[in-house]
């Protein structure tokens, strides 16, 4: 096992897989955490984060086999969490999450980008709220091509005393080939009354108005596609703090989505 | 110089025949205004000539450089020196325009533009369109006001310097100044560019800035006057009256639509 104790301001990158990670992030404290997944397997991370701190956790998964993502973590009184998983390879990958906003105040805002090609990508997300005032954002974003699969279960799970809390979750899935198969199901499952919730779905292919737009600036229908499908990985890449690896893993998308070519 | 020559065309969209035999020829550094009642075929022909999928040619040819267009498919045509300035650009949030045009241009050239030269000209057009210096960060078209939608399609035509420039109702959602920016902003691209123009527009002011070489009248899916600048003036004070006598036509009265109401429904609907 590996164990990560985050004090004061740490920046800090994890090269890992098919393992067992713990992070705990000390009270106060401000972690900037990047962990790449380098190794198929089992990876398995713990999070701790303790009151009034603060864990930006970036995971980029570039293993070349099937990997199975299982994440667990606890959220103290007013700590905060930016979790995103970047998912580009064409590989199987299956996601098992757990948040825990276990004291008031907690928040979380949980983002995942998958680009799916022949693999078969699998989520599972619930973000349990159990004290008042704590807040759960989660957006789910995927581009499938053809013959693809990918299924998300993404659930708020509000429990009663938890008042005052919010649960808000979208799922945006682009669908650019002809026999991609999604299936995604939201849930809300909320047993106080004193709440926010919301959730937004759309599975689609492009719009064909769009296409045409692009088209008659010059793009062919795979750049144009590309360019379209880019959108859905911009909001997480820009969330990378280091400009040059920024520009890389940009870069690393442009070319994975079509926009140079196939 | 590419010349783009319109034979006898006739299109069809959504089984109801629009342009009924239409013959047309621009050159380079020519201006054309394309006018008429609305609902007889100006944005039409636009579409037709850039190929929007919707918009069926049945009938003629439309060649640009001696090239046969209509078999080439809208990239490609846009790639030969087409642009077609719309009269509703799509929004496309996700996309920054400084990423989409970035894209364009690269589409065109065999070498990637570099990135100091990109953000050159595509801050040069956004000052000369006296746009806010945060466009090229902003999604494209997204939230924009119908006049900025209007002047980032000039912004694209600067940066893709079409030889052949088709303006559809570029004016409308634009108030005095921006039409004047806007003027002077196509006056410049085509002194650098020597670019063909065809301009669709009912306002007569917009016209008067751009001081076109050629005029003509579109009613019924037919050219049936062609002139001069004279011709704009005698329109803008008679309308069209006068011509569907003189030339015995008829005007198309365009029909009120009647759209359906979507009150929105979950998003999951969407889903196949």
């Amino acid at each position: 096992m590996v164990e990560r104790i985050y004090e004061d301001v740490v920046h800090d990158t994890i090269e890992t897989g098919d393992e067992q990670l713990k992070i705990i992030v000390i009270p106060r404290s401000i972690a900037h955490t990047m962990i790449n997944i380098v190794k198929e397997g089992k990876l398995t991370i713990d999070l701790e984060v303790m009151e009034s701190s603060k864990l930006h956790l970036f995971i980029r998964n570039m293993a070349k086999e099937k990997v199975h993502i299982e994440i667990k973590g606890d959220v103290k009184a007013n700590a905060h969490v930016d979790l995103s998983l970047l998912d580009l390879e064409d590989t199987e990958v299956e996601i098992d999450e757990h948040i825990h906003l276990i004291e008031e105040g907690a928040s979380i805002d949980n983002s995942m980008a998958q680009l799916v090609k022949t693999a078969s990508k699998k989520g599972n997300i619930e973000i349990k709220h159990t004290s008042a005032h704590t807040s759960g954002h989660m957006h789910n974003f995927a581009v499938l091509f053809d013959h693809s699969n990918y299924e998300m279960v993404a659930n708020g799970n509000i429990e009663k005393g938890a008042f005052q809390s919010a649960s808000h979750q979208e799922t945006r899935v682009l669908t650019l080939g002809s026999d991609g198969n999604a299936k995604v199901i939201p849930l809300l499952l909320i047993d106080e009354n004193d709440v926010k919730a919301s959730h937004a779905l759309t599975i689609g292919e492009p719009d064909e108005n769009q296409l045409y737009y692009l088209q008659s600036r010059g793009l062919d229908k795979e750049m144009a596609m590309g360019l379209l499908s880019v959108g859905y990985f911009m909001p997480l890449i820009r969330k990378i703090e280091d400009e040059t690896l920024r520009e890389t893993v940009r870069e690393e998308m442009e070319r994975k989505v079509g926009m140079y070519g196939h | 110089m590419p010349k783009l020559i319109v034979k006898d065309l006739h299109v069809k969209v959504e089984d109801k025949e629009i342009l009924k035999g239409l013959d047309l020829e621009v050159d380079s550094n020519e201006r054309h205004a394309l006018m008429g009642p609305n609902g007889n075929g100006k944005s039409t022909l636009l579409a037709a000539i850039m190929g929007n999928p919707k918009f069926i040619v049945t009938k003629g040819s439309i060649t640009y450089d001696g090239k046969d267009i209509l078999s080439m498919s809208v990239d490609e045509r846009s790639r030969l020196g087409l642009f077609l300035g719309m009269q509703y650009p799509s929004e496309v949030p996700g996309v920054t325009n400084s990423d989409f045009l970035r894209t364009a241009i690269n589409a065109r050239n065999e070498k990637p533009i570099s990135l100091f030269k990109f953000i050159k000209e595509m801050d040069k057009a956004i000052n000369t369109l006296e746009m806010k210096p945060d466009l090229a960060h902003r999604f494209l078209n997204d939230g924009f006001s119908g006049g900025e939608k209007k002047r980032n399609e000039i912004v694209q035509m600067m940066l893709l310097k079409p030889t052949l420039a088709m303006l559809d109702e570029i004016d409308s959602g634009l108030d005095v100044d921006a039409l004047r920016i806007v003027a002077d902003a196509i006056d410049t691209c085509q002194k650098e560019t020597n670019m063909g123009m065809i301009i669709v527009s009912h306002y007569a002011r917009f016209l008067d800035y751009l001081k076109p070489t050629h005029a003509h009248i579109l009613i019924d899916g037919r050219i049936v006057v062609s002139g001069g600048p004279e011709l704009i003036e005698k329109i803008d004070k008679e309308g069209y009256d006068w011509i569907e006598k003189e030339y015995n036509v008829k005007a198309t009265r365009e029909e009120e639509k009647a759209r359906p109401i979507s009150l929105g429904s979950c998003g999951a609907k969407r889903s196949k």
